[in-house]
């Protein structure tokens, strides 16, 4: 199977004045094509940064990454790249609807495809009803639905989700677990990070456990607490190996 | 080009969804209504103070349209973090610099279109020495400006914050019309290197001075020659494209 | 627990309504010694700085006189654009010659396109069209005499439209009852347009009283004298005018008041 992401050493140092502060240190993953690759570390642990660079936005200072072979940089890169952002407040005078024609027509879309996906997509998060209203008058909840709606616009090869399910109520967290399942059944990569453990280990197929800029573990739930205290779950396994290296 | 449309009619849309835009066309038709219902020493048909004010208003109306929309479009994006989406869409970031600034220009040429129609309606209903040609150019001249002013605010928003940026702009804008005049005196009476510095300073700063027709329109004098209207708009053309070619070059190196 | 809270909100509820009412009387008493100006909002907004707004309306009414550009006369005499005249002033005093501007300095040359130096003046009806500016210049300050005066001259002198011009003069005069300049307007007014000798010699020597009150030139003594004289002239009163005119002699010798003196001395003599 093809590799989809490669990366070896990768590196990132935020400079802000004289004070430095290493993001990632030396990270080294790949994830392979139709793999669920979830990345999970607690806050500041460098998951952000790896998205970051996954998708252009930061350039990687030392070390190599590509992205379908490609640089991420580059932005024919993103063509087939598919991006959930953690929190964005999209453009609240516009509709669900309007956005995603927006990002439509910056992939390129044609107007006959891109409307007949807006559809299925609107349908597919259950925002068929306010697709035409506009997104100030959205929950939070609602926010999370269009933003996983739009990272789908391009029906996208490589997924790259940052906390899909947060702020979701229970019934849309399901929903969305079942919708990554369908993907990845239709061959799709997906990354994603969480701090939803029993989330990432419900669904991923691989798991990197990321702390200070460090990839400390990574592999099949099963290899990570393969050889482990039985009954143990991933949460109770991460705490012990952040515990460990504190 | 595409693409660049794409965001650029993002921001055309919340022109319309956003009540800024209204409120000043209802208080410039309040006030030109008020400006032209009134009467002075019982004298019929004074026009030119009704011209003055009503192209005054149509210009400051669609500047402060322009600098407003224009100014707030990346650090919105910052603020609401819709810019990592983005940043994550396949396009370059001169490109979304692009779309911006066409968003903000045509946010800005639409509203000033409504206002100079609404304008020309007062124009024609009264007064002296009307003219179609000096019209058309004030028209053309005010798309320029627009365009000149969104790129200027384009540009500073790379460096400033929004209030900084909208602060800075109405200064440049204020003063061009006395300091442009200043600064070519003094590097036409100097010598040397202070000559060269206020020349400097002089091609350097944006001359809104040279899009303002009012008191062509306003008095009624000649329609401009066809070599100025060509000039003024290869001068705009060429500083826009050094605005937006830093902008570019600024935000494509901006860390996220 | 409920109780206490009551208690707390009366407590300020009856600070805050002892401090308003304290505030009150003093508001009271300070309006009483000082009456509330009737002016609008937006005048009261400007304060000391109407005055500067009102010459700056008045300027305004220049320019557009001036077709919308600022000329200002120079040393001969004549008008010119702001432009001409910084070159001018720089000529003079540095002795300075205006280089020549080289003809691919593009902005410089859409500059001089753009600017307007060309020196016209309104014409016949085309004169209206400062009015507006006096007319504001009057209405943010009150006691801007210059905007009644230049408000009554051109009603009357170039709009035809002296029943205005008189009452708008009246006006400025009921808010500015010590100004000789709109009493000696006034007094031209009813001179020159209505013939009321009468009334024209009362405003006129009502602007000789308060002329001599204020610092002023011999060109604006002579402008209140010489109407003053006419009017007696023209009402019969020689006794009054001789005087008047050997006054004005004295200011201007080489004026033609020397011939009206001798021709007068000899009426009253025969």
């Amino acid at each position: 199977m093809q590799q989809v992401i490669i990366a070896k050493d990768l590196q990132y140092t935020y400079e802000s004045g004289k004070r430095k502060i290493e993001a990632l240190k030396g990270v080294d993953f790949s994830v392979k094509e139709g793999e669920i690759f979830g990345f999970i570390g607690p806050n500041g642990a460098g998951k952000t940064t790896t998205i970051k660079l996954l998708l252009g936005i930061l350039n990687p200072q030392q070390g190599a990454l590509s992205v379908f072979g490609q640089a991420p940089t580059d932005p024919k890169t993103r063509q087939t790249v598919g991006y959930m952002p953690e929190i964005a407040d999209y453009y609240r005078y516009l509709t669900p609807k309007e956005l995603l024609i927006m990002y439509g027509n910056i992939f390129g879309i044609s107007k006959n495809v891109l409307h007949e996906r807006i559809e299925k997509l609107l349908n597919l998060v259950d925002l068929e009803e306010s697709s035409g209203r506009l997104m100030r008058t959205f929950s939070k909840g609602m926010m999370q639905k269009v933003s996983f709606a739009q990272a789908l616009i391009n029906d996208p090869d490589l997924l790259i989700l940052d906390e899909p399910t947060s702020g979701l109520d229970p019934v849309s967290r399901k929903r969305t677990r079942e919708v990554i399942q369908d993907l990845k059944e239709k061959g799709k990569t997906i990354f994603f990070s969480s701090h939803e453990l029993s989330e990432v280990e419900l669904i991923s197929d691989r798991i990197g456990v990321l702390y200070k800029g460090e990839l400390l573990d990574s592999g099949s739930a099963k290899d990570l607490l393969g050889g482990k205290e039985e009954g143990q779950s991933l949460e109770s396994y991460f705490l012990k190996i952040i515990g460990e290296k504190r | 080009m595409k693409a660049i449309w794409a965001i650029a009619h993002g921001v055309i849309k919340e022109l319309i969804r956003k009540k800024d835009f209204y409120v000043l066309l209802i208080f410039m038709l309040v006030l030109l209504g008020f400006l032209s219902y009134q009467t002075f020493f019982q004298i019929e048909g004074i026009s030119r103070y009704v011209r003055d004010f009503g192209y005054s208003l149509v210009m400051l109306f669609s500047f402060i349209i322009a600098v407003t929309f224009t100014a707030k479009q990346i650090p919105s994006e910052i603020g609401a973090r819709t810019i990592y989406p983005l940043l994550a869409k396949p396009l370059s970031r001169q490109k979304i610099i692009l779309g911006k600034f066409l968003g903000g220009t045509m946010v800005s040429v639409i509203s000033f279109t409504v206002f100079y129609l609404i304008f020309v309606g007062f124009y024609m209903t009264g007064g002296e020495g009307k003219s179609l040609v000096l019209l058309g150019q004030g028209f053309i001249f005010g798309i320029l400006f627009l365009c000149m002013v969104s790129a200027l605010v384009m540009f500073f928003s790379n460096f400033m914050t929004l209030s900084a940026n909208i602060t800075s702009t109405f200064l440049i804008y204020i003063a061009m019309g006395s300091v442009s005049e200043a600064l070519k005196s003094n590097a036409l009476f100097f010598k040397g290197i202070i000559s060269g510095l206020y020349g400097f300073l002089y091609y350097l700063l944006p001359h809104f001075e040279f899009f303002d027709l009012r008191i062509r329109i306003t008095h009624a004098w000649d329609a401009l020659p066809l070599w100025v209207v060509f000039s003024v708009s290869g001068y705009t053309f060429l500083y826009c494209f050094v605005l937006l070619y830093f902008s570019g070059y600024v935000f494509g190196r901006k860390r996220f | 627990m409920k109780n206490k809270h009551l208690v707390i909100v009366l407590v300020c509820l009856t600070l805050v309504s002892l401090i308003a009412v304290r505030i009150d009387i003093y508001n009271q008493a300070y309006a009483a010694c000082h009456p509330k100006s009737d002016a609008p909002v937006f005048m009261r907004f400007l304060g000391e700085g109407r005055s500067i707004v009102s010459s700056l309306s008045v300027l305004q009414a220049d320019r557009y006189y001036h077709g919308g550009i600022e000329h200002l006369p120079d040393e001969h005499g004549e008008s010119c654009s702001i432009v001409e005249r910084n070159y001018k002033e720089h000529k003079h005093h540095e002795e300075h010659v205006l280089p020549e501007i080289n003809p691919f300095n593009i902005l410089f040359h859409i500059y001089r396109a753009v600017g307007l130096t060309e020196h016209v003046h309104l014409h016949g009806d085309q004169m209206k069209e400062i009015i507006p500016w006096l007319y504001y210049a009057s209405e943010i300050d009150p006691h801007n005499t210059q905007a009644y005066t230049l408000t009554g001259y051109y009603l009357c002198d170039r709009l035809d439209q002296v029943d205005q011009g008189i009452v708008f003069l009246r006006e400025g005069l009921r808010k500015n009852p010590d100004s000789w300049e709109i009493n000696a307007e006034l007094g031209r007014i009813y001179f020159q347009y209505i013939k009321n000798y009468e009334v024209a010699s009362k405003f006129l020597s009502r602007a000789w009283n308060l002329i001599q009150k204020v610092p002023h030139d011999k060109v604006q003594e002579r402008y209140v004298l010489s109407f003053l004289a006419a009017s007696y002239e023209f009402l019969g009163r020689p006794t009054d005018a001789i005087p008047i005119y050997k006054h004005l002699n004295k200011l201007f010798p080489e004026d033609v008041y020397k011939e009206k003196i001798a021709n007068y001395t000899f009426d009253v003599l025969s």
